[in-house]
């Protein structure tokens, strides 16, 4: 939503419109809940003292926030995201993420239910939204802010890395003042010339990189010839929290699903719900240590007794394919299902 | 369908059914157990379609007729009920009334038509054979079958008999397990295989039947009976591996020891042995054996004990479980243990036991 707070104290009470709008209380230490477009070209914005905002902008008008008001329109409004599809990812009150995979056929494109979605919330909430369609939620979320307020941005699949790589890196979400200041002196000032870095939300989101994190491991394993039995996981949220966790195998590995399982084990030890995580990386260690393996009894059927067990062997099998797939053709070259899921970073 | 039934007889009938009864299946009657009261029994049957069981409670049948309940609610309100008698009456639409002393219970139900016909052994010919025999069978091998089930053809046991003498191999690729026994069963041209499931009930059935039982193999079937139950289980059609070729012919090592000593060895170190794996080092040398569990997170056992052999020295690693549940399956005083090399699987077998062998294949270490 468009200066969400905002649009509806104006939309409650018309004769606000067109004044620059501060939603948010009076004490001395109170903060900008929502800065309306007006107020904002002044250079008011939300989480900014209220003292400095009236500086900035002394005739703007102070609305006191009405907390239900806004819960009920935020109601209103996801009833209206439900009614294209039961997979609707709330941020806040006034943002979500609707996964339309599928619902094709009942409700056409992803753009056109944007353009419906747009209306419905036009006519029935009398409000103003902007939408980013795209083929997942970062680059979605991204596009979103390109034309508010009421606007409209599709980045067509495929064409992600374009739509990315002429932003400000402050546009990236995750990337805040903190990690530009960090980032504008190695030069990185466009996303296209960096792997992106931005903040990883979600179990799932987490998972995925950790599955390429092990796919390079195992590589590197595979080239030092090293098998280990310690895995350890290491994880930074965004308040830079460090958290590490290990833990030992019955038999050392090298392979990239192994150490990847373990690695999301060792993840159901770490609050992931409402944290957004800045670094993420898996080791390996306790290197050479006796291999105890089980040895498999009608594997003499085949001739040889001393293989391991079968399963395990398919394991090993695969995995050396895998690294020498992606010595030569590089990390894109062959990866294992979920390490793809994210499209949006470029390698 | 009424009857006045005994509280005891009955529910211990529903405690079996309930075994067999598949509460997860996509056929909802399948959790159901199907009583037919007639003459002067009641049949509680239950099945998943592989297996079957029908149990025969004496009972006065007021009137015969047949419903079908589910198993677990019915198994629930028999279990409270105080010991004696009880009377079970249909009523109208599949609804089942239970009245005991003070107690009265209405369960719903469904019509006994829709419960799956149960396999019939027909005119197959059974033979009588001591159910203790084919009990041993089952308790003596049942431990090594595979649960895994990318290993299809070994979720199950072999079943060898020539009429006079049966055999019962069973493999999960690590170890394999083969017990013989006389049994005066049927002649049968081939092996025929058991499911895992099915050896878990047969073992329950056969505990119930008191001394003699029938056996009798046909259409893809087993079935066990007596007067009162009757069980079906329907057979594996997979391949089971040549067996006879992986039970090593040959060995360098042999080892005597006291089995009682070796399996309180084996307890001792295991509690050190690494979790997931249970590996223990055995080590081999003119008269002693030494079991050494070596868990870098938690620390060292060390265990001896003599035993009678002068071969050269040898150190393997072993999975402790395997080697445990092969001893558990023997009876005898002393136990007799063949080595190959590190790499080559152990023989276990009693000394002057009953014809059983464990083959444990090593861990490389």
């Amino acid at each position: 939503m468009d200066a969400f707070y905002a649009a509806v104290e104006v939309r409650e009470n018309p004769e606000l419109a067109g004044k620059p709008l501060l939603i948010g209380g009076r004490g001395r230490r109170s903060v900008v809940s929502t800065a309306s477009y007006e107020a904002r070209a002044f250079g008011c914005h939300s989480a900014q003292p209220m003292a400095v905002a009236l500086r900035r902008c002394p005739q703007a008008v102070v609305v006191p926030p009405r907390h239900d008001l806004y819960v009920e329109v935020s109601r209103e409004l996801f009833g209206i995201f439900r009614d294209f599809t039961p997979l609707v990812e709330g941020l806040s009150l006034d943002e979500a993420f609707l996964d339309l995979t599928g619902s094709e056929r009942l409700h056409g494109a992803a753009r056109e239910v944007a353009e419906a979605i747009r209306a419905r919330v036009r006519v029935e909430l009398r409000l103003t939204c902007s939408v980013g369609v795209a083929a997942n939620k970062f680059v979605a979320k991204i596009a979103s802010d390109i034309q508010k307020p009421d606007g409209l941005t599709e980045v067509p699949a495929g064409s992600e890395a374009e739509f990315l790589a002429p932003l400000p890196i402050r546009k990236l979400w995750g990337v805040g003042p903190k990690t530009r200041a960090r980032l504008e002196p190695l030069g990185v000032q466009k996303i296209g010339e960096h792997t992106v870095e931005e903040d990883l939300v979600g179990r799932e989101a987490l998972e995925s990189m950790l599955m390429r994190l092990a796919l390079r491991l195992a590589d590197r394993l595979a080239h030092a010839e090293l098998e280990g039995r310690c895995v350890t996981l290491k994880i930074r949220d965004n308040t830079f929290r460090t958290q590490t966790r290990q833990r030992t195998l019955g038999q050392p590995t090298r392979l990239a699903r192994e150490i990847h399982k373990e690695a999301c084990a060792l993840l159901d030890a770490v609050e992931v719900e409402g944290r957004a995580f800045r670094l993420i990386g898996v080791g390996v260690s306790h290197f050479g240590e006796a291999a105890a393996t089980q040895l498999d009894l009608l594997a003499e059927l085949e001739g040889d007794a001393t293989q391991p067990a079968p399963d395990r062997q398919k394991e090993e099998a695969l995995q050396s394919v895998l690294t020498s797939v992606r010595d030569r053709f590089g990390g894109s070259g062959l990866f294992i299902g979920r390490a793809s899921e994210r499209s949006d970073e470029k390698d | 369908m009424q009857f006045e039934i005994d509280q005891a007889q009955f529910l211990s009938a529903l405690a079996l059914a309930q075994t067999v009864a598949d509460r997860r299946s996509t056929m909802p009657v399948l959790a159901n157990v199907l009583l037919r009261a007639e003459g002067e029994h009641v049949a509680c049957s239950a099945t998943d379609m592989m297996i079957a069981v029908t149990e025969r409670v004496p009972a006065k049948v007021k009137k015969a007729g047949a419903l079908t309940l589910g198993v677990r609610h019915l198994h629930g309100v028999v279990r409270t009920l105080p010991t004696g008698s009880l009377e079970m009456k249909r009523l109208d639409n599949h609804w089942a009334q239970i009245l005991a002393s003070r107690s009265e219970f209405k369960l719903m139900g469904m019509p006994d038509t829709d419960f799956p016909e149960l396999p019939d052994p027909g005119k197959t010919k059974f033979t009588t054979i001591e159910a203790a025999s084919l009990r041993q069978l089952v308790l003596r091998t049942l431990f090594s079958v595979s649960s895994d089930e990318a290993r299809v053809n070994l979720n199950g046991a072999l079943l060898e008999c020539d009429g006079r003498e049966a055999t019962m191999v069973s493999t999960d690729g690590h170890r394999l397990t083969k017990f013989s026994t006389a049994l005066t069963g049927p002649e049968l041209d081939r092996g025929i295989i058991i499911p895992r499931k099915g050896l878990l009930e047969l073992k329950r059935v056969l505990e119930r039947f008191d001394g003699d039982c029938e056996l009798a193999i046909a259409d893809e079937h087993l079935h066990v009976r007596d007067e009162a139950l009757a069980l079906s289980i329907k057979l594996s059609s997979v391949n089971f591996p040549p067996y006879e070729q992986v039970i090593p012919q040959k060995h360098e090592r042999v080892a005597i020891a006291l089995r009682s000593e070796l399996v309180a060895a084996l307890r001792s170190v295991e509690v050190m042995a690494p979790e997931k794996t249970a590996t223990v080092r055995v080590q081999l040398d003119p008269g002693s054996l030494a079991l050494t569990a070596d868990n870098p997170d938690a620390g060292v056992a060390h265990q001896e004990l003599p035993v009678e052999y002068d071969g050269a020295p040898l150190v393997a690693g072993f999975n402790a479980h395997y080697l445990l549940d092969a001893l558990d399956a023997m009876e005898s005083e002393r136990v007799r243990l063949e080595f190959q090399g590190e790499l080559d699987p152990c023989v276990l077998r009693p000394v002057d036991g009953p014809e059983f062998l464990a083959v444990v294949m090593p861990m490389r270490i």
